[in-house]
């Protein structure tokens, strides 16, 4: 099957994030979330439910998508969208955001690479991944953290085991920064994150 | 007639900015989600304002376009902040960024005076922290006849403009982030709001 569709928010970065060449071309389908009841979550091998779209609106389909994921779909959580309302089993710790760490010339991000021979890190680097991020997630049992934070939690992991499909969950808001043209790194994390998942999903 | 209300129109998740629970704010404006304001628009007595955010969900608002264009017909007031992808007003155009980027580009001038502005310097809103970018990074291309405020002054890009139709009612654009999250100073910020509220309520 060999399809990607993403779930489009309807706001200003959302437009220019996915309906724009450069990263548009890698979704099969955009649909917008408010038309999400009519979209058949089968008919993709995997959704991508991008930054900043309103849980409130996506928590209705939460059996859905446990349906989607037991049947062996795979979803992509992106930052902000609150995957506690919507998804099973998130452990999840808001924490005031940082936005200015960078601004100290001694500056550490925390960050660091928990799988080096993790797939995606043929594709970005632990640099295109760090510009700041919302809160720390505790994967499930089983599951594979990509990038770890050193106050405990992870930022960015790969659920293979809590279902019989895939959860890609992160903390890390992309399509909110690239679409809102700043944050280089988010653009980069795109250039890098999109490939790797449709080489993924040629896989299957 | 218009209620002397304004509304927040709420696109995010979570709670609102600081400003709503001030005395003056909280008292004059009410938070609207917007996936109910059609159907507060469609009452016989409407707002004085709506604000929109920069997280408004443009497709939603394009699909209510018609009661949009009837309520600033009828004399409303409508406060756009960020980007415009999706026209849901006449006056609207898609955001057209400015190509180059510095600090120095993205300097803020004030060319028109503006009530919604008085005593504020444009030095107070176009950095945070020595980082430029926050207030406007290009423009909603201003429609003819509109006022413009302030320009970026690398490209001289109309980052602030207001408009008013023959029939009263008026767009008011900032292409940037929300204007009650720009300013560096509590002060500022307080002072914009209130002046904003001003504006928007003294048709």
């Amino acid at each position: 099957m060999n399809r990607i569709a993403a779930i489009d928010g309807g706001t200003a970065y959302h437009h220019e994030a996915l309906h724009t060449e450069r990263f548009g071309r890698y979704f099969d389908d955009i649909v917008y979330v408010l038309d999400l009841h009519a979209a058949r979550f089968s008919d993709y091998d995997a959704i991508v439910v991008t930054c900043r779209t309103n849980p409130a609106l996506l928590a209705p389909y939460a059996a859905r998508f446990r349906h989607y994921l037991a049947d062996g779909g795979m979803i992509v959580a992106m930052g902000e969208t609150f995957p506690e309302h919507w998804l099973p089993g998130m452990r999840w710790r808001p924490r005031p955001t940082n936005y200015w760490w960078w601004l100290d010339p001694n500056a550490r991000s925390g960050l660091t690479v928990a799988a080096p021979d993790h797939s995606l890190f043929r594709f970005l680097t632990l640099a295109d991944a760090t510009w700041h991020f919302h809160g720390l997630f505790t994967p499930p049992e089983g599951a594979v953290s990509l990038i770890d934070h050193e106050d405990g939690g992870s930022i960015l992991y790969d659920d293979r085991v809590s279902t019989a499909g895939r959860m890609v969950v992160t903390a890390l808001d992309p399509f909110y920064h690239h679409g809102s043209r700043f944050m280089p790194n988010a653009t980069k994390f795109l250039d890098g994150f999109l490939p790797w998942l449709r080489a993924e999903v040629a896989a299957r | 007639m218009q209620s002397d209300t304004v509304f927040y129109v709420k696109s995010h998740f979570g709670g609102g900015p600081a400003f709503l629970q001030v005395g003056h704010f909280a008292e004059r404006i009410v938070t609207v989600p917007q996936y109910d304001l059609g159907a507060m628009l469609d009452r016989p007595v409407p707002p004085a304002g709506i604000l929109l955010t920069m997280h408004a969900d443009q497709v939603h608002l394009q699909r209510l376009a018609p009661l949009l264009e009837r309520y600033v017909d009828g004399g409303g007031t409508v406060v756009v902040n960020g980007h415009v992808a999706r026209p849901y007003l006449t006056e609207l155009t898609p955001f057209v960024p400015v190509a180059r980027q510095r600090p120095a580009d993205l300097q803020l001038a004030r060319v028109t005076n503006h009530p919604v502005f008085t005593r504020i310097d444009p030095a107070d809103l176009q950095s945070r922290k020595g980082v430029y970018g926050f207030y406007g990074r290009g423009a909603n291309p201003p429609p003819k006849g509109a006022t413009v405020i302030h320009e970026l002054v690398g490209e001289r890009a109309p980052v602030d403009w207001s408009v008013r139709r023959s029939t009263g009612g008026r767009v008011f654009s900032h292409a940037g982030n929300d204007l009650w999250g720009v300013a560096e100073r509590p002060e500022t910020t307080a002072r914009l709001m209130a002046q904003l509220l001003d504006w928007v309520l003294a048709p």
